[in-house]
């Protein structure tokens, strides 16, 4: 189960990834089997279905990864005719949604979520797990 | 919980094969454990593996021999025929995906074909549940060639482009990747995540966007089986996975809290597709819970006037779940004979 202290923790880091990045429309914090833990929106996006779908993307992008004998999957951009959708991984358990319906800001939303995902699995709490 | 020499694990709730993963991924850890596990069910160990390369392996190997319980499985590279379970010892050079893969595929044949990896293997099975389905040979040219009519026939009513495939759906914990990984030609692919709720007192992995994995028809083309994640918020995957399919093989998890409830869901789920294809319902766990029994299943179905048959499987083995294919495959020729 997912603590009330580690959500909060994760959506603090939400909370800082909105302050460094202006075109972030919506970022989330799922667990790997697909379970909201945190969100902060700009808009009006169904985080809940959002963080299901992250999570069977990640996984299958980390199926594919394993196939080629590329290591780990980091990332997956999902460019759509309306915006950007980004998914990292925190770490084994957590992924990072992050969505933008600016579509020049890809290198922005792309560098920010990676630190964000760094920063998040660096300061975890010692005892978080999914 | 690990002492001197025994580290213990409780394996509650998970079944013999699991633990036995278990014991593999101990193994990759071998030499920074003790030497002899015991994996334990409810309290009770239920297996010790005895690492034969120590002295106290060695021992507690020769203590457990004659008894039924704790399975005493032997850890070594050496050829063991009295051993009712042997692990062999990893090679330098393998992977951890490597020896796993070995060790699914084995875990998954231990029960019908013969074991052809030395990874894993076992002498004995023992006898197969009285529910279960009725027997049918390993997958012979006769059902590929059915399959593969089939599936021509699909060709022709969906596209020639359209993709063959047949969906292994239903509850969670039912078995959908292991009778996927049992049947499979190749090595499945496996979309696994660690559950984050209650799931996790079931296993340890669930599937969070699909299975995948193949059988090869007689005109050479494949058969793509796919499975679906259980989990009640993964349901637009099946939808997505479902597109186009030939048909459905249905798991229902005999443990589960209210199965009859769970297929109901299922049944809501995959009605539209079951109505224009077919089904069948293999349950599963019934030698750990026999209730509700086939026949209420079978009332149930009956009841709520779906034509889907029924059988205990155990999806561990082979040709069960090819019974399972096979009475599918009836289900489909009736249905394409009907229309025409």
């Amino acid at each position: 189960m997912i603590s009330q202290s580690l959500k909060t923790y994760f959506f603090s880091q939400l909370q800082t990834l909105f302050k460094n990045c202006d075109v972030v429309d919506a970022a989330m914090v799922s667990t790997l089997d697909g379970r909201l833990c945190a969100e902060k929106q700009r808009a009006d996006y169904p985080s809940e279905r959002a963080a299901v779908m992250g999570s069977s993307l990640m996984a299958l992008g980390d199926a594919i990864a394993r196939e080629l004998s590329l290591g780990l999957c980091d990332v997956i951009i999902s460019e759509n005719e309306k915006g950007l959708v980004l998914f990292n991984h925190i770490n084994d358990d957590f992924v990072l949604i992050c969505v933008t319906s600016t579509k020049s800001g890809l290198g922005s939303i792309l560098s920010w979520a990676r630190v964000t995902a760094e920063e998040t699995k660096k300061n975890m709490p010692k005892d978080a797990s999914a | 919980m690990a002492t001197d020499n025994v580290l213990s694990l409780n394996t509650i709730g998970l079944e013999k094969q699991e633990a036995l993963l278990l014991s593999c991924l101990l193994t990759i850890h071998a030499d920074k454990l003790s030497k002899v596990w015991e994996l334990t069910g409810e309290g009770v160990p239920h297996a010790i593996l005895c690492d034969l390369s120590s002295p106290e392996g060695q021992q507690a190997w020769q203590e457990a021999q004659g008894r039924m319980q704790p399975i005493p499985i032997a850890y070594t590279a050496e050829p063991m025929p009295s051993a009712q379970w042997r692990l062999a010892k990893p090679v330098e050079s393998s992977s951890l995906i490597e020896l796993m893969q070995k060790v699914t595929s084995c875990v998954g044949e231990q029960a019908g074909a013969p074991v052809s990896s030395p990874v894993v293997s076992r002498s004995e099975e023992p006898a197969s549940t009285s529910n279960a389905a009725p027997s049918a040979s390993p997958i012979d040219s006769s059902l590929r060639d059915r399959l593969t009519v089939l599936a021509e026939q699909h060709q022709a009513t969906e596209s020639a482009a359209a993709e063959i495939k047949l969906i292994f759906g239903g509850s969670t914990g039912a078995g959908k990747s292991t009778a996927l990984r049992t049947i499979s030609d190749v090595s499945p692919i496996l979309t696994e995540a660690r559950p984050s709720d209650m799931v996790r007192r079931m296993k340890s992995e669930t599937t969070v966007a699909m299975d995948y994995g193949e059988l090869t028809l007689s005109n050479g083309k494949k058969l793509r089986l796919y499975g679906t994640p259980g989990q009640v918020r993964f349901e637009f995957m099946s939808e997505i996975l479902c597109k186009g399919a030939m048909g459905l093989v249905l798991l229902a998890n005999n443990v589960g809290a209210n199965p009859l409830h769970e297929l109901t869901y299922y049944l809501r789920l995959h009605g539209d597709f079951i109505k224009r294809t077919a089904a069948v319902l293999g349950i599963t766990h019934m030698d750990q819970k026999s209730s509700p029994t086939l026949e209420e299943f079978e009332r149930y179905l009956a009841r709520e006037k779906w034509n889907i048959p029924v059988f205990s499987v155990d999806v561990r083995n082979r040709e069960q779940v090819l019974s399972l294919i096979e009475t599918l495959v009836v289900q489909l020729e009736e249905k394409g004979h009907r229309k025409s």
